[in-house]
């Protein structure tokens, strides 16, 4: 092609080989400032002495030390592992559930399709005041209930500091549980008919070839939904501010509240860095069999 | 699937049908129960709300609660309602959408059409943000966005909420484009097309499905955060989430006005819940297009 | 003055070297064909010379030009491709003026090409659809339009007709035929079908395992391979492989065929039996095509008395299966003289037209 310009055509083929890696450039350097260097500043923190500001006094494991000391931490990580156990077991449950029954040529899916899954529209916040409003324990669902004749019925777990977290569990779940049907039934639309007619005319009941067959074979939607629930879990912290404020006292505080009240209100960001260090340690490690299942599923898929 | 269990719950017969649907509409009852028990306290009055029961219609409908919630409730300091804090969360809303979803698409289409040695490696550098509890950013961001003199503003959640988006937006247009086949991009080439004129001409418009996904899903999260809004903006420039909680939580007045309460939280939920209802069936579908053919 | 010369060309992605040391000069106005069994590394040679994949070693060079590290865009060359690669988004028009977009032809001049094109194709008719409301030979003109636009110095092709059905395949190569003889443009055409190769190339490469095995015209391929490969993978039914004895009688070679009634001498020619002389094994692969092995009539010199196997009947000629040296060795004839299965016949060669392997290397003697 006969340029005027040797200039502009040299210009133009460094673009045209450079230009794909250059566009990627400005998305590589964020994540390895915003996600790499931070996670490992956030560690570095948490191996330092630092209170109101962040210091490069290196103190080792001082303030694991500590934290471990702290009864409120205790209290935290409780708080998650009941809240987390209840609330992935009730979400697969009941979207397990949902799925199955939506899954029999029901005339209205879509709609109820929609309606299961708005709340995962709103935010955690919303969900958190609206449940705090239905919970109140003399305005909402007990005095519903009351008013209906059971004049001695009680529901106050908001107040009660050894039930409070239960309240969490109640509206995290209804929040959740729509789009854990919708992964179950994505599952199941995927389940290759075939093997069911076959089990099927081989004899086996309905309920049988459910148990032995098809859910058997949404393991992988187990896995995704587990996954997702059990990193939703330790990240919460907008549902429980909103709607118990991590009280009564701090009877409902997770990590997350931790992380954020010792290191943005009491100042000791050491702590806090800390603390935010195990949650990821926590996310990894419910990620581990996930990868293990991944890894293992390509090396079966290339032997074929 | 399904055709195969229809024909076993038939057997079942009617029993076995009406029972299902009864435990379906129930369910739906059950999800919808908070957003009636919203709307309806919304437009009560307080007295209605004391007197009468948590389920019932008001009467009359009285709007009191919404004026309140938008323009004269207390949240923490100021005494203005929610308008101002929902036109802070539209200002770094739309933005860092739109930002996120540019990047997210220009990254996928340079992964996955220009694929060179190491490009795999860009890419799961990309995706490792996905999982990490932000938690582990909070405290070197507050440090960042102070040495950029971005702390407490709007522009700051901009930049926070585009940088933590992009790990989605390049995962859902990387699945999408694989898709794409690799010829077009060929032929666009000998055409005499460049990156970006491909890009333009070629795979932007081919990429409608995967956009309303990257928006639908940046729109949610970005609207629905409360953990950047709350760690990095204070007063005047919270995004509404962080100014319905204070509103809600921190009123030190001594009745509860549930009625502004429930508008307010309505307010906040409005944009993802008509974002929901009206793309909601677009974000399924876009992901799904992406995922069979590729 | 060469269009197209690929000079010492080797191609390797990672560690696997796809393509070895190709040599390829085009003269201008050829039809030049890459033809070779799938993963051979014809679409990687063809996005070479359309730089679409950088060059591992050697040159290429367009107009005298080395090229290597041109952008497709700065060579003057047009391409079209398997899966038509119409832009869905696009209607036919705009598919046909994208590369005059691109550039910068102005917008008055691109219509005229457009419809001079659209014409060329007969697809006038067709301009404001999208490509999803066309069918797949509608598709494919297109394609090819939309590569006549820029009128190039060298059309690229890889493999454009494998998608269509076997009607359109052939009315769609004659086609073809026709506009290269109008365009008297130079072009590469890729295919894997070797009746596409042998039909519409001046000249063909075959190429097997990232090697040209011959580079030749469609006689020269078909009368003279290179080697058993070559041999193997030009004409259908495939050319018939029997490893047999090498003696001497007379001062002349001979091979010993046997087809289940004793070994029978046939006598090799003069220049084949030259062609030998320094050959010191004593196998030799004896190549002969199914058409120069026929039922004998009276005047036919040296026959071979053969049972017939199976007969397929194929419409205008019917091809007869039989043993010889306990290989399946299939002859030609027409349906009016065919035998039934079972029958005993005496096959005549016609041996001028034999070719010989090393039973080693492959490659050809005589
Ligand atoms: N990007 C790549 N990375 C690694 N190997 C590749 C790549 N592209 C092609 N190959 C390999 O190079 C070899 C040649 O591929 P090529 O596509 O050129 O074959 P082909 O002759 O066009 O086959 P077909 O007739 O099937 O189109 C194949 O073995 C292929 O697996
Ligand atoms: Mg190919």
């Amino acid at each position: 092609m006969a340029d005027s310009s040797p200039n502009v055509a040299l210009l133009q083929r460094w673009l045209d080989r450079w230009l794909p890696k250059l566009s990627l450039i400005p998305s590589g350097l964020a994540s390895l400032i915003f996600i790499y260097a931070f996670i490992a500043w956030t560690i570095w923190l948490s191996f330092t002495s630092s209170s109101l500001l962040p210091s490069n006094n290196f103190a080792g494991l001082k303030e694991y030390d500590v934290l471990f000391q702290l009864d409120i931490w205790w209290v935290s990580v409780a708080n998650l592992a009941i809240f987390g156990v209840l609330y992935v077991a009730f979400c697969l449950a009941i979207g397990l559930f949902l799925a199955i029954l939506l899954d029999q040529k029901i005339r209205a899916e879509g709609w109820l399709r929609t309606i299961y899954l708005y709340p995962l529209a709103l935010s955690l916040v919303v969900t958190g005041v609206v449940w705090k409003w239905m919970l109140n324990p003399s305005l909402g669902l007990e005095h519903v209930v009351q008013s209906l004749g059971w004049t001695g019925f009680s529901f106050d777990w908001l107040i009660d500091p050894n039930m409070a977290i239960y309240t969490v569990v109640i509206a995290a779940v209804w929040q959740a549980s729509g789009f854990v049907t919708a992964l179950f039934l994505a599952g199941l639309r995927g389940i290759d008919s075939s093997i069911i007619k076959a089990a099927q005319m081989d004899g086996a009941s309905l309920p049988r070839v459910y148990l032995s067959i098809i859910i058997p074979s949404l393991r992988p939607v187990f896995f995704s939904a587990v996954i997702l629930l059990v990193s939703l879990a330790i990240k919460s912290f907008d549902l429980v501010i909103a709607l118990t404020g991590g009280g009564p006292g701090y009877s409902t505080w997770v990590p997350a509240i931790f992380m954020y009240d010792f290191g943005f209100n009491r100042g000791q960001i050491g702590l806090g860095a800390a603390a935010a260090t195990l949650m990821m340690a926590a996310v990894a490690l419910a990620m581990l069999p996930m990868l293990f299942a991944e890894l293992k599923e390509r090396r079966d898929g290339r032997s074929h | 699937m399904a055709a195969a269990t229809e024909d076993g719950i038939q057997r079942g017969g009617l029993i076995a049908r009406v029972l299902i649907y009864g435990v379906l509409i129930f369910a739906a009852a059950y999800f919808l129960l908070p957003l009636y028990v919203m709307l309806t306290t919304s437009f009560k009055t307080l007295g209605q709300i004391s007197g009468g029961s948590l389920l019932s219609l008001p009467s009359p409908w009285s709007t009191e609660g919404w004026s309140a919630a938008w323009s004269s409730a207390c949240t923490g300091g100021d005494c203005t309602g929610l308008h101002q804090y929902f036109w802070n969360s539209v200002r770094f809303t739309v933005p860092a959408v739109l930002l996120s979803t540019l990047f997210g698409a220009i990254n996928g289409y340079a992964l996955t059409k220009w694929r060179f040695r190491g490009s795999e490696l860009i890419f799961a550098l990309l995706l490792g943000g996905t999982f990490v509890p932000f938690q582990m950013f909070l405290l070197p961001m507050a440090n960042v966005l102070g040495k950029l003199g971005l702390a407490n503003s709007l522009a700051g959640l901009t930049l926070v909420h585009t940088v933590y988006g992009i790990a989605f937006t390049t995962l859902f247009c990387r699945n999408y484009y694989v898709s794409i086949p690799d010829e077009l991009v060929k032929a666009a080439r000998i055409d005499g097309a460049g990156f970006f004129s491909t890009f333009r001409y070629v795979i932007l418009p081919l990429s409608t499905p995967i956009l309303m996904v990257c928006i639908i899903w940046q729109f949610t999260q970005i609207w629905n955060d409360f953990l950047f809004g709350v760690v990095f903006t204070s007063g005047g420039s919270h995004p509404i989430t962080v100014a319905l909680n204070n509103l809600v939580n921190t009123s030190s007045t001594g009745i509860k006005r549930y009625n502004v309460d429930m508008a307010g939280a309505i307010i906040t939920a409005l944009p993802t819940l008509v974002v929901y209802m009206v793309a909601g069936r677009y974000f399924m579908r876009g992901l799904t297009a992406g995922a069979v053919k590729g | 003055m060469a269009v197209l010369n690929i000079e010492n060309v080797s191609k390797s992605f990672g560690d696997t070297e796809v393509l070895k040391d190709i040599n390829i000069e085009m003269a201008e106005g050829e039809f030049l064909i890459l033809v070779g069994p799938s993963g051979c590394g014809k679409s990687t040679l063809l996005n070479m010379i359309a730089g679409l994949e950088p060059i591992t070693h050697g040159d290429i060079t367009l107009d005298n030009l080395r090229v290597n590290e041109r952008s497709p865009r700065e060579r003057n060359i047009a391409m079209v491709f398997q899966f038509y690669a119409l832009y869905p988004n696009m209607n036919v028009r705009r598919n046909i003026s994208f590369g005059l977009k691109m550039r910068k032809v102005p917008k008055g001049e691109q219509a005229t090409i457009v419809d001079r094109v659209a014409k060329m194709l007969q697809i006038e008719n067709l301009l404001d659809r999208k490509p999803a409301q066309l069918s797949g030979g509608q598709r494919q003109r297109v394609a090819i339009g939309r590569a006549l636009a820029r009128d190039p110095a060298l059309f690229l092709f890889d493999e454009p007709l494998s998608n269509l059905d076997a009607k359109l395949r052939v009315e769609m190569r004659t086609e073809l035929k026709q506009l290269h003889q109008r365009l008297k443009t130079a072009m590469v055409y890729v295919t894997h079908d070797q009746i596409e190769a042998m039909t519409l190339g001046d000249r063909i490469a075959v190429m097997h395992e990232g090697k040209v095995q011959q580079l030749g015209t469609p006689r020269e391929i078909y009368d003279s391979p290179a080697n058993r490969y070559v041999a193997g993978f030009i004409g259908s039914p495939a050319m018939n492989f029997i490893t047999c004895d090498l003696a001497e009688r007379d001062g002349r070679r001979v091979v010993q065929l046997d087809s289940g009634k004793g070994p029978v001498d046939i006598e090799l020619t003069e220049a084949q039996s030259a062609a030998m002389a320094n050959h010191g094994q004593s196998k030799i692969v004896l190549g002969l095509r199914p058409e120069h092995l026929a039922p004998a009539r009276e005047s036919d010199g040296q026959s071979l008395d053969c049972v017939i196997d199976v007969v397929e009947p194929t419409g205008p000629d019917t091809y007869l299966l039989t043993r010889i040296n306990d290989t399946y060795t299939t002859a030609r004839c027409t349906p009016s003289v065919a035998p039934a299965a079972g029958d005993s016949i005496a096959l005549t060669f016609d041996i001028e037209r034999a070719v010989f392997f090393d039973a080693e290397s492959d490659k050809r003697i005589a």
